[in-house]
């Protein structure tokens, strides 16, 4: 427990250490996209489902949080869970379509819908201004807190201790549900879909809350990702914002908490941070994944739990 | 009242016809088989039972109340246990919430319950763990709680199939061939089992090849050939009848 | 309008050929290989480096070699990345294929950078058709292509391998069982794939711009028509094909180009609803 809190710790201070601008920004994009990696293994991770629609819920909850503070004149934290609400809420429709689908036509049929998001995104010109763009995005209003005071989050030096806490009341929120009844139903209808009906379970039941959850917190991030940068555009939707996710959560490995986490950390921050020019960085992308998936299937928290079973069975003999 | 009843079952596959014009009844407490050649129909049977496929034709009433075209957990949750002719088990899941899943019907705790980790759910949750060890414990798992279930032989996958379908006390359980793969020693282990079963209140109805395992246990048998009911009676009335003993002999 | 049809038509019968290399590789591994786009992109840039760089004059030497580089790339593909992984559940062929599609992308950029070049074609000149004119290369790329859905058709379903690989795609044992030996059959699908890739990679060339994300656009387009003409089917791909090449061209042509996207997406989606099979496809 207490180098549970040690850590965190010592994430919120690290502003504090590293006086660098371009890194906390950098760690700013990291929690966000880290999100996007979490909701997409909440769908396939544990249930299952084989997802490329993220990008468009980012998009729906970027989006959402824009025109309601900017048209709707709504206060930034309402709009930033509404934003979220509405693409869980688009969620239902997409889970009522593609349920009946089978592995990869389930796949095919949630990256369609990812396009068309972005399409609609582009073409309701009245709502969205099309591929225009929305500038001016207001960030997250202040708070008032017990002896600090009033809290604004208008850069990046002070918008980090607001993403990270969200991140992480949103990661133990995960913990805690699939730590649970709900994360073991969520497996077994992964697991063996029949036998899961046979035993009472309605699998279309948990899929949709599954899918549901997995939407909102895409939509949130993408909400967050807005009043960051302030710029909204049909490309914030963009599919490959749920490949990558898709490709960070395989490689940090599937099923587990932090597998999406070390992901994103590792595919998408650390090159970053390394400063590798962007064409190669693709390209080292592409080959780790190819490696991986040939070498490490279940991904690095699976070589890390192997390398620990190792090590306690040496220590047990 | 018969405790499951169905009549004039029709089934077609697009052009196959499954099964034709097929009534069976269970009383409570009572053990049936149900025998026949490969492809009889039997499995059809029980999905169509069961709710995994829906009958063309025919009433099916459980505890009184019509069930034919319910979806298959609606049937479940009604307390029809099952398991599957291909052994169906949560593989990459450990033996203990293999069971623990089977008790799914019975809990009432909600999502928010499980969040917060309320006094509820808690309580829930030890009392679903405390059933779930019994149930490995009766069916004689107890050592192999914590293990990966995939890996597991292939009798105490059998077993643990039951234990599932078992834990949540269901008013009737279907088992699909359980004997299937197993030696003359393992059978004689399930033969105690299923005769246990009974022991302790549940109605159960089996589908199986082996006609030895069904003579010893069966109060009634059932027999089915090319999807319609050829004989039935008790175990000594169905192995003199001749319509059977062409059937078999001819396949 | 008219002028609206006729492209419509010459993009639709490349994409059809790009249709048709996909629903091959579908129909005998049972997955779709997510990265065939970028070996379209890359038949386009071999036709660059030949003709802009290398300055070779002979058109059909360029279409030979690229079908031939093609076929050779594709093959090595299926050798080292995707056989590797055929036991693993249909995920990972997934995840190495999007590994392709990033290392294809930026290794090309490596080389090209990200200007958009373009592939000039050998024909020059227009034919008046209907009161509009449509240039000598379009009726190339549309007759060209036609030939290649005729050939490709006559060779899976009239010659030996073809009705090779179809034994293969319904049933590996049965394959097996008649002595088809299932790796050189998919070894040849893969083969026939890219070469179909690398022909539409320079048709395509030809009417758009060459650019490295150039493949992932005609993908999804082929996804499209394979999924609404049923996955693994030949005539398939090419009725699906021709049915999104409508819809696309309608949508362009009343609407706008962006909602060419919407009509064509939002036809898969109402495909994989109430026939997912698609027109032709096996029953799952």
């Amino acid at each position: 427990m207490i180098t549970y809190f040690g850590i965190i710790l010592v994430l919120y201070l690290i502003p504090e250490v590293v006086r660098s601008d371009y890194i906390v920004n950098l760690l700013v994009f990291f929690l966000i996209r880290s999100l996007v990696a979490v909701s997409f293994n909440l769908l396939y991770g544990y249930t299952g489902l084989l997802s490329i629609a993220q990008g468009g819920f980012y998009g729906i909850g970027a989006y959402g949080y824009t025109l309601l503070v900017i048209h709707g004149g709504w206060p930034t934290w309402p709009a930033w869970l509404a934003g979220g609400l509405i693409a869980a809420v688009i969620s239902l429709p997409v889970s009522a379509i593609t349920f009946k689908l089978k592995g990869h036509y389930f796949a095919i049929c949630t990256l369609a819908l990812s396009l068309i998001i972005t399409a609609i995104l582009t073409i309701w010109r009245g709502l969205t201004s099309g591929a225009l763009g929305i500038a001016g995005v207001p960030p997250m209003g202040g708070i008032s807190l017990p002896w600090i005071g009033e809290v604004s989050f208008k850069d990046t030096f002070s918008f980090y201790p607001l993403v990270l806490t969200i991140f992480l009341l949103i990661l133990l929120v995960i913990y805690l549900l699939t730590n649970s009844k709900v994360g073991r139903t969520f497996q077994a209808i992964r697991e063996n879909e029949e036998l899961s009906l046979s035993v009472g379970i309605n699998p279309n039941h948990h899929k949709a809350i599954c899918f549901f959850i997995s939407a909102m917190i895409s939509g949130l991030a993408g909400g967050l990702f807005a009043s960051y940068i302030g710029f909204v555009h049909p490309m914030t939707s963009d599919v490959f914002i749920g490949l990558f996710a898709l490709a960070c959560t395989v490689v940090g490995g599937t099923g587990t908490l932090l597998g999406p986490v070390v992901g994103m950390l590792l595919l998408g921050t650390l090159p970053e941070i390394l400063r590798i020019d962007p064409m190669l960085r693709n390209l080292l992308f592409g080959i780790c994944l190819i490696l991986v998936i040939r070498v490490a299937p279940k991904g690095i928290m699976g070589i890390l739990s192997k390398g620990q079973g190792a090590i306690q069975k040496s220590l047990g003999e | 009242m018969f405790l499951l009843e169905a009549k004039g079952i029709f089934k077609n596959f697009g052009g196959l016809q499954a099964l034709c014009d097929v009534d069976i009844h269970i009383s409570e407490g009572e053990l049936v088989s149900i025998v026949g050649p490969n492809g009889s129909g039997k499995t059809t049977l029980f999905n169509v039972i069961t709710g995994f496929h829906k009958p063309t034709k025919g009433t099916i009433k459980f505890k009184g109340n019509g069930i034919e075209g319910l979806s298959p957990y609606k049937i479940a949750r009604a307390g029809i246990g099952r398991t599957f002719q291909v052994t169906a088990l949560f593989d990459n899941l450990c033996v203990l919430d293999n069971v623990i899943v089977g008790l799914h019907r019975q809990t009432t705790s909600r999502m928010i319950d499980a969040l917060i980790r309320d006094r509820h759910y808690r309580k829930e949750e030890q009392e679903c763990l405390e059933k779930a060890k019994a149930m490995l414990h009766f069916v004689g798992l107890e050592n192999c709680e914590n293990d990966l279930a995939g890996p597991v032989p292939s009798f105490s996958r059998k077993r643990l199939a039951i234990a599932i379908a078992l834990v949540s006390d269901p008013s009737l359980l279907l088992l699909d061939e359980p004997a299937a793969g197993l030696n003359v020693e393992e059978i004689d282990r399930l033969a105690a089992l299923v005769k246990s079963i009974q022991k302790a209140g549940v109605t159960v109805c089996v589908i199986e090849h082996k006609m030895k395992f069904v003579m010893s246990l069966s109060n009634r048998v059932m027999v089915l050939n090319e999807g319609v009911k050829i004989a039935e009676g008790t175990p000594a009335e169905v192995s003199q009848d001749s319509r059977v003993i062409t059937a078999y002999l001819g396949k | 309008m008219s002028q609206y049809l006729i492209n419509g038509l010459v993009l639709s019968s490349i994409y059809i050929i790009v249709a048709l290399g996909l629903t091959l590789v579908y129909s005998i591994l049972d997955v779709p290989n997510f990265a065939h786009g970028e070996l379209v992109m890359l038949g386009a840039y071999l036709g660059v480096f030949l003709i802009g760089l290398m300055g070779v004059t002979n058109y059909f030497l360029v279409l030979i070699l690229s079908v031939f580089a093609l076929a050779g790339f594709s093959v090595l593909l299926w050798k080292f990345i995707f056989r590797p992984l055929r036991g693993a559940p249909p995920v990972t062929m997934f995840i190495a294929a999007l590994g392709l599609v990033y290392v294809l992308q930026s290794a090309v950029q490596l080389i090209w950078g990200k200007e958009w070049l373009s592939l000039p074609s050998p024909f020059a000149g227009s034919v008046l058709f209907g009161g509009a004119a449509i240039t000598h290369t379009r009726v190339f790329i549309f007759s060209f292509g036609c030939l290649l859905m005729i050939l490709v058709t006559l060779f899976v379903y009239r010659t030996w391998l073809g009705k090779g690989i179809r034994a293969v795609s319904q049933s590996e044992s049965g394959a097996a069982l008649a002595g088809i030996n299932a790796n050189r059959m998919i070894t040849l699908t893969f083969a026939l794939s890219g070469a179909l890739a690398g022909c539409a990679g320079i048709l395509l060339g030809h009417v758009t711009f060459v650019f490295p994300s150039m493949g992932f656009s005609p993908l999804l387009k082929a996804f499209a028509m394979i999924i609404i003409g049923g996955m693994g089917s030949i005539p398939g791909a090419i009725i699906g094909g021709f049915f999104i090449g409508i819809i696309e061209t309608l949508s362009v042509a009343f609407f706008s180009a962006e909602y060419a996207d919407v009509f064509a997406f939002g036809a898969l989606v109402i495909t994989l609803m109430i026939r997912p099979r698609g027109l032709m496809g096996k029953l799952e």
